[in-house]
Formats: C-alpha cells, sequence, structure tokens
C-alpha cells in the first residue's frame, strides 16, 4: 500500500468512527465501537501494526497519523462514554418507589414461646456458671419423692397429685429429682439448672395443664446462705426483664428445702404501688425455692455439715404467658398455627 | 383454712393493730393469708330505727302500726305482731331487699290491708338469740340509722389461709396456733382458752379398750348426759359460720368448735347405740363394712384402724364416725372420744377409701398427744357453760401407752448466721426462740433448745428448722441479697441438650419451620389413625385422666399427626417440628425406667396439585440443611422392606437416613392410608430423626482447601432413567468416567410425565469440570462430556 491510500483510509476511518461514536446510543453499541476500531483486532490497530513493514520515511508520516488518530478517537470514545453513563445515571435516577410496596418474603420460622423462655432462662443461667441437665420423665418412686423427703406418708404427696405407671415407676411431678441425680453424678460444688417437662394429675382449664414445663436450680458450695438465694435469683430477674429488680422472700412448706419460700418479685409495671398485675400488693409471685434440706444432700452424697446450698424450681408457661400476655395454658399443646406463628 | 379474727381476739391481744398488718406480718412470718373476708353474718342490711309512733292496726287487734324512723336510712311505716313493741323503743329493722340469716326474705308486703315497709325482728329471726316472743330491743344510747352490726359489734373479718402453706405445721390448724403465731410476731400476750381443770383421768361409765396401741396410743372417752335439744349459743353458731362449719346441734357444734380452736378433732357418740356399752379401738375385720354420717357404705380393710362397741365398727378411727351412732337432736347421752392416732396409717386409710375430712387434714399433721387431753377439758369447760342442765362425769376414760418425751436441738448460732446470710446476735435468736414458745439455754458456744411439744412431732425436729424460725420471726427481708463468690469454670455442658437447642435454632430460623410440643400420652385413636399397633409394649399409666390415653408413646408421630387436623383449615401449607422424648420400657434402664429417646420428627403438609413442588422434596430439603449447618455428612438409602417399622410411612416413597454405617432416621411420605383414616386430601411428608444417634455421628471438620486457579468449564446435560437407578449411582458412574475432573454435579431440573415415557424421570444436571493444573480446553471437556455420555448409554439411560 501507497503513503496516500493508507492516508485516505485512516482519514476515512477516523471520519466514519466518528459517526459511529456519535450514533451509539448505549454504552454497550460504544463499546462494539471501540472493539471495532482500536481493540486487539481492531481496524486503527492493524494499521498501527502494519507500519513496520512500510519503509522508514512512510512509516514516520503514516505512524505520526496513525496515532494521533488513535488519540483522538480514544478522547471522543471516553467523552461519549461519560456523557451515556450520565445518561444511564439520569435515567436511572428517575425510578421511583413505593415505600409500602411489600418485599418479597422468605419464609420464617417459629419458636414455641414455652421453650423459647426455657431457653432463654438456660442461656441466663449458663453465663451465670450454671450447668443445664436433663433427668428422665418417667422417674421412681425414690427419686421423685422419698430421696427429697418426702415420704410416702408425707401430707405433701397430696399437693401433688401423681401419675402413676403400672409398673410402679411415675411421671416426675417436678424436676427437683434431678437435684439428686446432679448431686450423686458431680458432687460438690455444684451449680446446675434442669429445664424439663413435669406431669401432674390435673383436670385441664385455661390455668391448668397437666403437661408443664418446669426450670429447677441447685446450687452447692461452702458457705451458701439465704442472702447468696436472694442475690442469685434478684440477678437473674434482672437479666430476663432487662433491669433492677428487688425481691422478697415468704415463707412457705417444701419438704426439700429448710427454711422454704415464695419468692415475689417487686411488680415493675406499678412499681410497688399496687396495680390488676399486681393484684393491689405490689409483688408478683415468682417461684418457690429455699435452703436444701441436709437430708436432701445427704441423699445426694453431699456432706451437709461441710456444704449448704439452695435450690428453686419456676413454672417456665406462666412466665411465658405473663410476658405474652397469653390467657390459656392449654394453646401450649395445641399446635394450632394461628397461635404460634404470633410468636 | 379459714380463721376469724373476732376469735383471734379473745386469744391474743390484737388492740390497735389493723386487719391489713395482721394479714401482712402473718403472710411474711407464717403463712400466706390469700384472702381477708368481711362478714355480717347476714346483718349488714339491719338498721338501728326509733319507733317514733305505735297504734293499734284497725283490723287486727294484736298487729300495730308502727312509724320508724332509721335516720338517714329513712322513715317507714311498719306493721309489726310482736306484743311488746312500744314507741320510743330503739329497735332492729329488716330493710326490703334484706335476707336475714334464716333465709327469710324482707320486701314490702300488705298486712291486712296495710302496706308493711319492712320488718322489726326478735332475735331469733336475727340468729342473735332464742328470743322469740317479741321484738328484740336495743339500749337507748344506739345511733338511729346505724347498722345493728357495728352497734353489737359483731363484724367480723375472716383470714383465709393457703392450707399448703401449713402442710408442716400441726399447730397452725386451730386459732390457738395462730394466736401464738401473733403473739410471738407482736410481742403481746396470749390468752390460752380456759379448761375444766376440775377433771380426773380414771375410769369413767363407758369402758375403753385397744387393741393396737401402735395406731391408737391414746384414747380418752368422757360420758355426759343432758344434752337432748340443746342448741350452741349464737356467739358460738357465729364463729362456726365465719370458718365455714354449719351448726348442727351442741354435742356436735362443741366438737367441731373445739377442732377450729385448738385444732384436735374429736366425736361425741350417741350412746344409746354402743352395744355392750363399751368402746373397743382395733382394726377393721375383713369383710366389715360401715355406714358413713356421709351415708356412704364402705367397705373396710384389716389395715384400718376402727372404733367399734363389742359388735361392729362405729366409726373409721381419725377420720369419719358411723352414721347409726350419729349424735341426733334427740341424743340425751353422749360419749365423747379425744384421742390420738398414727398419721401414716390413717394417710394410707384415707387414700384407700377416697376419704377427706376436716379431722383428716389435722391428724395425718402428726398432732400433739397432749391435744386430746386438752380438747377433753375445754369441751367440758364449754358445755358446762353453754348447757348447764347437762350432768358431766367428772372422770373420763382415758386407755394410754404414750408419753411424752421432750425434745431438745443443739443450735449453733454460728450455723444460724451463715446459712442465713445474716449477722444476727445471740442474744436476738435466744428472744425469737422465746416467744415462739422455745426453751432455750446456753451451753458453752451451743444454744441448747427445747421444742414445745406442739412443734415437736415433726415440724420442728433438726438445727435447720430453728434457723427457720429464727429467720422467719426477725423478718427476710433483713437479709441482704448478695451474690456468691464462686469458682468461674464454665460449667460442664451436655452435648445432647446441646444439640437439641441448635436443631431447633437451625429448623426455625433456617428452615422456616414452626416448633411445637405435644403430650407424653398417646391415645388410641391416634395410634389407630397412624396404623400403629396397639398392643406393643406401651408403658401405661394407672390413672389416666381419660381411658383411652393411658398410653406412653412410643414415637412422636401418631400423637404429632393431629397437628395437621388442627391446621387442615388454618394454614395453606405449613411444616412444624417437635423435639422430645418417647418411652421403650423393653429397652429398660433399670428401676422400672424405661429408655427415654430424645427425638425429632417434623412434619410438611402441602395443598395436593399445586405447584411443581413436593411435600417430600421439601422437607428432605430442609433436613438437608439442618444436617449440614450441624456439619454432620449423611446419605439416604431406600428402604429394605425389613426396616419398614413405622406403618405411617408410605412404603415406597421414603428413604433411610444413614451414616457411618448407623441409621439416624428417616424421611418420606406419610402413607395413604393415615390420610385416608384422616379424611385429609394433601401432599403430607414426614421426617423421624434419632438425636442420640445423630449426635453419635460427630461434626465433620472442616479443612481449607485452595481457592481454584483456574476456572471452571460447566456443561448441562440431561437424560430420562428409570427408578431402578438412584441419582447417586448416575453421578458416581459420572464422576468415575471424569477421572477427578469433575468437581461438581449440580441436579436442577427433574420431572416426569408429558414427553417423558411412563416409569421414566427426566434428569438435568449441569456438570462442573475443573483442573488445578491448567485452563481445560473445549477439546478436553468435549471429549470428558461423550465419555460420560458413553456411560450413561451403556447403563441404558437415554440422552435427551
Amino acid at each position: 500500500m501507497i503513503m496516500p491510500d493508507v492516508l485516505e483510509h485512516l482519514e476515512q476511518l477516523e471520519k466514519s468512527t466518528r459517526d459511529a461514536v456519535a450514533e451509539a446510543a448505549s454504552l454497550e453499541a460504544l463499546r462494539e465501537v471501540e472493539v471495532r476500531v482500536l481493540g486487539r483486532k481492531g481496524q486503527l490497530t492493524g494499521v498501527l501494526r502494519g507500519l513496520k513493514d512500510l519503509d522508514e520515511v512512510t512509516r514516520r508520516a503514516v505512524g505520526a497519523r496513525a496515532n494521533n488518530s488513535k488519540r483522538v478517537l480514544s478522547e471522543l470514545i471516553e467523552a461519549r462514554r461519560g456523557e451515556l453513563e450520565r445518561q444511564r445515571i439520569s435515567l436511572a435516577l428517575s425510578g421511583t418507589f413505593d415505600p409500602t410496596e411489600p418485599g418479597l418474603p422468605l419464609q420464617r420460622g417459629h419458636y414455641h414461646p414455652m421453650l423459647y423462655v426455657s431457653r432463654e432462662l438456660q442461656r441466663i443461667f449458663a453465663s451465670m456458671g450454671f450447668t443445664v441437665l436433663d433427668g428422665p420423665e418417667v422417674e421412681s418412686e425414690y427419686f421423685n419423692f422419698e430421696a427429697l423427703n418426702i415420704p410416702h406418708y408425707h401430707p405433701a404427696r397430696d399437693l401433688q397429685d401423681t401419675f402413676w405407671l403400672e409398673n410402679g415407676a411415675l411421671l416426675r411431678t417436678h424436676t427437683s429429682p434431678v437435684q439428686i441425680r446432679a448431686m450423686r453424678r458431680f458432687g460438690a460444688p455444684l451449680r446446675a439448672v434442669v429445664p424439663g417437662r413435669v406431669f401432674r394429675y390435673e383436670t385441664q382449664d385455661a390455668s391448668h395443664e397437666h403437661t408443664f414445663h418446669q426450670l429447677e436450680g441447685l446450687m452447692v458450695d461452702r458457705g451458701i446462705s439465704v442472702g447468696h438465694l436472694k442475690g442469685v435469683m434478684q440477678a437473674m430477674l434482672g437479666a430476663i426483664f432487662g433491669r433492677q429488680v428487688t425481691v422478697r422472700l415468704r415463707p412457705h412448706y417444701f419438704p426439700f428445702v429448710e427454711p422454704g419460700f415464695e419468692l415475689d418479685f417487686g411488680c415493675l409495671l406499678c412499681l410497688g404501688k399496687g396495680c390488676s398485675t399486681c393484684k393491689g400488693t405490689g409483688w408478683i409471685e415468682m417461684l418457690g425455692c429455699g435452703m436444701v434440706h441436709p437430708q436432701v444432700l445427704a441423699a445426694g452424697g453431699v456432706d451437709p455439715e461441710s456444704f449448704t446450698g439452695f435450690a428453686f424450681g419456676m413454672g417456665v408457661d406462666r412466665l411465658a404467658m405473663m410476658r405474652y400476655g397469653i390467657p390459656d395454658i392449654r394453646y401450649a399443646m395445641s399446635g394450632d398455627l394461628r397461635f404460634f406463628s404470633q410468636f | 383454712m379459714r380463721i376469724s379474727l373476732n376469735w383471734l381476739r379473745e386469744l391474743v391481744d390484737l388492740e390497735g393493730l389493723s386487719v391489713e398488718e395482721i394479714q401482712y406480718r402473718l403472710t411474711m412470718t407464717t403463712a400466706l393469708i390469700e384472702s381477708v373476708e368481711t362478714t355480717a353474718f347476714g346483718l349488714a342490711d339491719v338498721l338501728i330505727g326509733l319507733v317514733s309512733r305505735c297504734e293499734p292496726h284497725p283490723e287486727a287487734a294484736q298487729l300495730h302500726l308502727c312509724e320508724v324512723d332509721c335516720g338517714d336510712g329513712g322513715h317507714f311505716a311498719i306493721v309489726c305482731g310482736a306484743p311488746n313493741v312500744r314507741a320510743g323503743q330503739k329497735v332492729p329493722v329488716a330493710l326490703p331487699g334484706a335476707t336475714l340469716p334464716g333465709g327469710l326474705k324482707v320486701g314490702k308486703r300488705k298486712l291486712r290491708g296495710v302496706m308493711s315497709e319492712g320488718m322489726i325482728c326478735s332475735e331469733r329471726e336475727l340468729a342473735l338469740g332464742d328470743a322469740q316472743d317479741g321484738i328484740m330491743v336495743v339500749d337507748s344510747s344506739a345511733a338511729v340509722g346505724s347498722r345493728l352490726v357495728d352497734y353489737l359489734g359483731l363484724v367480723d373479718h375472716v383470714l383465709e389461709i393457703d392450707n399448703k402453706s401449713i402442710t408442716h405445721r400441726p399447730d397452725l390448724w386451730g386459732h390457738v396456733g395462730f394466736a401464738r403465731e401473733l403473739g410471738a410476731i407482736f410481742g403481746r400476750s396470749v390468752a390460752l382458752p380456759p379448761l375444766d381443770e376440775s377433771l380426773q383421768a380414771g375410769r369413767g361409765s363407758v369402758p375403753v379398750s385397744v387393741e393396737d396401741y401402735a395406731l391408737c396410743p391414746r384414747y380418752l372417752a368422757l360420758a355426759a348426759r343432758g344434752v337432748a335439744h340443746a342448741r350452741a349459743p349464737a356467739w358460738m353458731v357465729r364463729r362456726l359460720e365465719a370458718c365455714g362449719v354449719r351448726s348442727i346441734n351442741l354435742a356436735v357444734d362443741l366438737s367441731n368448735y373445739v377442732m377450729l380452736e385448738i385444732g384436735q378433732p374429736t366425736h361425741p357418740f350417741d350412746v344409746r347405740r354402743l352395744r355392750g356399752g363399751r368402746i373397743v379401738v382395733r382394726r377393721a375385720r375383713a369383710g366389715e363394712r360401715i355406714q358413713t354420717i356421709d351415708h356412704v357404705d364402705r367397705e373396710l380393710a384389716p389395715d384400718m384402724l376402727v372404733i367399734a362397741d363389742t359388735e361392729r365398727p362405729i366409726a373409721i378411727a381419725g377420720v369419719m364416725g358411723g352414721a347409726e351412732s350419729e349424735v341426733c337432736d334427740d341424743t340425751d347421752a353422749v360419749v365423747l372420744e379425744s384421742a390420738a392416732f398414727d398419721a401414716v396409717s390413717l394417710r394410707a386409710t384415707c387414700s384407700t377409701l377416697g376419704l377427706r375430712t376436716d379431722a383428716v387434714a389435722r391428724f395425718e399433721k402428726f398432732l400433739d398427744h397432749r391435744l386430746p387431753e386438752t380438747a377433753t377439758r375445754r369441751y367440758v369447760w364449754l358445755l358446762s357453760r353453754c348447757c348447764p342442765n347437762a350432768e358431766v362425769e367428772m372422770r373420763y376414760t382415758e386407755a394410754c401407752r404414750w408419753q411424752h418425751e421432750p425434745l431438745g436441738i443443739g443450735l449453733r448460732p454460728e450455723r444460724a448466721r451463715m446459712k442465713l446470710g445474716l449477722e444476727l446476735d445471740t442474744g436476738t435468736m435466744i428472744r425469737h426462740l422465746g416467744a415462739l414458745g422455745f426453751g432455750v439455754s446456753r451451753e458453752g458456744e451451743v444454744l441448747r433448745v427445747q421444742v414445745p411439744s406442739w412443734r415437736g412431732t415433726r415440724d420442728v425436729t433438726i438445727e435447720d428448722d430453728l434457723i427457720e424460725e429464727i429467720g422467719r420471726l426477725h423478718g427476710y427481708d433483713a437479709i441482704e441479697a448478695t451474690l456468691p463468690a464462686v469458682s468461674c469454670a464454665p460449667p460442664v455442658r451436655d452435648p445432647l441438650r446441646d444439640l437439641e437447642n441448635a436443631v431447633s435454632d437451625i429448623l426455625v430460623q433456617r428452615c422456616a419451620m414452626t416448633e411445637v410440643l405435644d403430650y407424653s400420652m398417646v391415645d388410641e385413636r391416634s395410634l389407630r389413625i397412624a396404623g400403629a399397633s396397639l398392643a406393643e409394649p406401651y408403658l401405661q399409666l394407672r390413672n389416666p385422666i381419660a381411658a383411652e390415653a393411658a398410653r406412653l408413646r412410643r414415637s412422636l408421630v401418631p400423637g404429632m399427626l393431629r397437628f395437621v387436623e388442627v391446621n387442615d383449615k388454618v394454614a395453606e401449607e405449613f411444616a412444624v417440628f417437635q423435639i422430645g422424648r418417647s418411652y421403650l420400657a423393653e429397652r429398660g434402664v433399670g428401676d422400672g425406667l424405661p429408655l427415654e429417646t430424645r427425638e425429632l420428627v417434623a412434619i410438611e403438609a402441602l395443598r395436593r396439585g399445586g405447584a411443581e413442588r413436593s411435600a417430600l422434596r421439601q422437607l428432605k430439603g430442609r433436613m438437608e440443611t439442618l444436617f449440614e449447618c450441624l456439619g454432620r455428612a449423611v446419605s439416604y438409602a431406600s428402604t429394605a422392606e425389613s426396616e419398614l417399622v413405622a406403618p405411617w410411612l408410605h412404603p415406597g416413597r421414603c428413604a433411610v437416613i444413614g451414616a457411618q454405617g448407623e441409621r439416624v432416621g428417616r424421611v418420606g411420605d406419610l402413607h395413604p392410608e393415615v390420610l385416608a383414616r384422616m379424611d385429609i386430601e394433601r401432599d403430607v411428608a414426614i421426617a423421624m430423626i434419632d438425636l442420640a444417634a445423630l449426635l453419635e455421628i460427630g461434626e465433620s471438620a472442616k479443612r481449607f482447601e485452595p481457592i481454584p486457579r483456574f476456572p471452571p468449564v460447566r456443561i448441562d446435560l440431561a437424560v430420562v432413567a428409570g427408578w431402578e437407578i438412584t441419582i447417586d449411582q448416575i453421578v458416581a458412574e459420572m464422576r468415575a468416567v471424569a477421572a477427578g475432573l469433575l468437581r461438581e454435579v449440580k441436579l436442577f431440573d427433574i420431572f416426569s410425565g408429558g414427553p417423558v415415557p411412563e416409569g421414566k424421570r427426566s434428569l438435568a444436571f449441569r456438570l462442573s469440570f475443573r483442573s488445578d493444573e491448567r485452563t481445560l480446553t473445549d477439546a478436553e471437556t468435549l471429549a470428558l462430556r461423550d465419555a460420560i455420555l458413553r456411560r450413561l448409554g451403556s447403563m441404558g439411560l437415554e440422552l435427551r
């Protein structure tokens, strides 16, 4: 190819490219033009590659011209690209959104509210160094009663109507038998909580279920006192409610503790002034507790002279019902998704 | 139990104490007072009125027309028939609307043509006394328009005690016990009820022979006559009423009164019914029967103690009297039983008979054996005042093998301080114990404490019991809440419980499932619907709530099927799960305790004929996510027929989930017959996972692999396969051909029907080839693809 032809070809290429760039209506089309002309196998690149075959004079003239074209066209393309990008952004910016248009739904599941509360309690106690333990739901009379200082003739047996099995075993009436099992397994000192299902032979109504959930707790160490019981309960309730809680102890009777208490906490709604939630007393009954009876320590293989301890047991269902305002305990076993999907 | 405050006031000085204060301090020191009830004995609507005018009735000589001024209550025209009514008297007036103690409703009514706007009452009508021959006239100082009960000071407050909180306190089952508590709490003096001190032990006219002193350590019998038609005085009737006890006749009322006062039950027999004139305390004979005063005919057993005459039982000892020997209105001569019975045997008798009485509630608490004598003396003291004509023998017969053994307990003040967490000086401890009736002496560092007889039967027996006494009287509010200073070693963890919690979290949060719970008992209907056998070795309840739900579940599935029914109309589609236990008796762990499995059961229910999803694939997907999140590598295999032990699973559309050669569960469609029995048209799948087995598998270790340096090449291919070859097998063949270069196989489409021949399915795979050494060339990948197709073709699969 002689020089004038080449130069003319360059001129045409430059001109047609200018037109193509101006006509490119999208970034994609512009990119195509760029590749066609300036790409690795592009037309202008082809000219530049061909330079090496030319004599020096021609090469110098054509080279200067071609490099000039390349620079001009590159700038042109960049300018057009900027223009197109601004167009694209301004187009994107013209979009609107109805903020009330629902998002695309992901399915979610639901925890059982009673179990959720129980697990929350477990986490709180675990954070306080308590081991979370399990025990059998079908229990022997010995562990459920005898070892807990409730001999067969004891009137307290009437307090806990029992489901008996044909084989002489029973459905545990409380999680307390695990106190004995835990002391025998781990000895003292010991800190443990036992969540679990318990059973009472009771007619069902809105506030009574024959199957419900308890959380039992036990702490045995040297020098454990009623003051420690109060302190741990106060800390636990503070963690549940997320604020400072006051507690008080009232005397109550449970055969496996001495002394035994009912623990109330100061009503958080009226701050002790008295309201419908606390029935005007300023206090809400929370759980039964006490200092582990020396005979129970002994039944667990722990020396009551060297160790003392406290124990407590609370109804998890009632706590969940209080928290969520559930009026009827029977929902817990209903399986009704209209209930469960609320939690 | 109900405690009358007016009654208490007679026993302890409560001057200046408000009802609220008494309720609060008792609740904080002694026992829960559930409520306080104010009672006016049906007289709340009776006012004191002044008879301002009194004229004869024009139509009837014995009637009077009165005008009565009730002050702010108003003026009333009342027709009165009493001979003693006079102008100027102050009288009790029942206004229209009032209901009098006898049940009479007062209204406006015409008497011989004249309207009467109320009623002027007699003592009898107001249950204030026996006088009935005229109206009651009150003192001229009484304020007109005030309530009669206020004027007479009759209003009573009744404390309702939570019985559960006094299960351990035999002494609190009567007013005297609460009087002692209040005396100690407020530092007030207690006046015990007066007793007849002249009564002598000896030989009364009714001989007693006790055949079993173990069951009846002490028996007192006292004869009295002259009680026929005698009635308890109005004040006593009111006290009984305040405590919820109906008045019957003097002999019975006195017995109840003494029980409510000092806590000792007694029983009067009609002497006429006592054959052979003597009392025999013995065990029942086999086949003996008695009709008790509730008119139930009861069969007795030889382990039951009875009170008998020389021929037959006349009472079940300490439980209930016999109907035949019951004291009635015309009974003139009675013999009063006041005894101590063995609490253990008595409780056994009651539970056999299914009978509980107020007497049982007291005897079973291990009563103070001194009380039978106290009760006898108190009964006589009251009898002689309520019925002056009664003749009481001044000797009672006593059969006794009991001797009071004083109980002394050593108390270490240091231990009390430690256990309570309260810096209490020893002197204060001694003072508290003394206030509660304990005798205390110092022996060096130890206190020697004498337990009073009314606390020493079982209630207070060890040092810790004394510590409770000190703590409660001092007030638990004085104990400061402190956290114990203990080791901060991390607690031992229970891996199975951790796994359960992890499963629940993943299924709820990742797999969008809902956690439900079901009973441990399973009913026969559920078992039938599930197709489960009723004859398996179920653990059975002796006392089920409902006879058809006496079995403990052996799988969570049958009971959970009801959730499909419950939600059928509630939700389009749902996926629920339960983590729980089944009870396998045949794999017992000793003591009659079964193996308690730890199971997960998940149920997926879709509408039938909906989108191209199946419940089984959806549920399997959730389970795969679960295992992946748990880091458990499992595999799925078809179920051999011998392994198909779950009758509720579809025999063809189900899989065994296994790992390391162990079976950890199953997943499959619900058997169509189960759906038919539930009459439910749905696509339902079930997964059953043994969590203990899953725990055994262990978590697979995570290891870093280098990030690929060369890009993969992806190729899609689809084959038509029958059901005799599994997808896993096809993939294994592909991998075998591709010699390590086939890095990933994804099944992205599966369908049958349409162009796919009957009995076949179309499977579309996306294959990713990749080398760790270089970029694969097109030629290499095509060669791999062809080799794979040839292999699949040789297996009889058709390329689509």
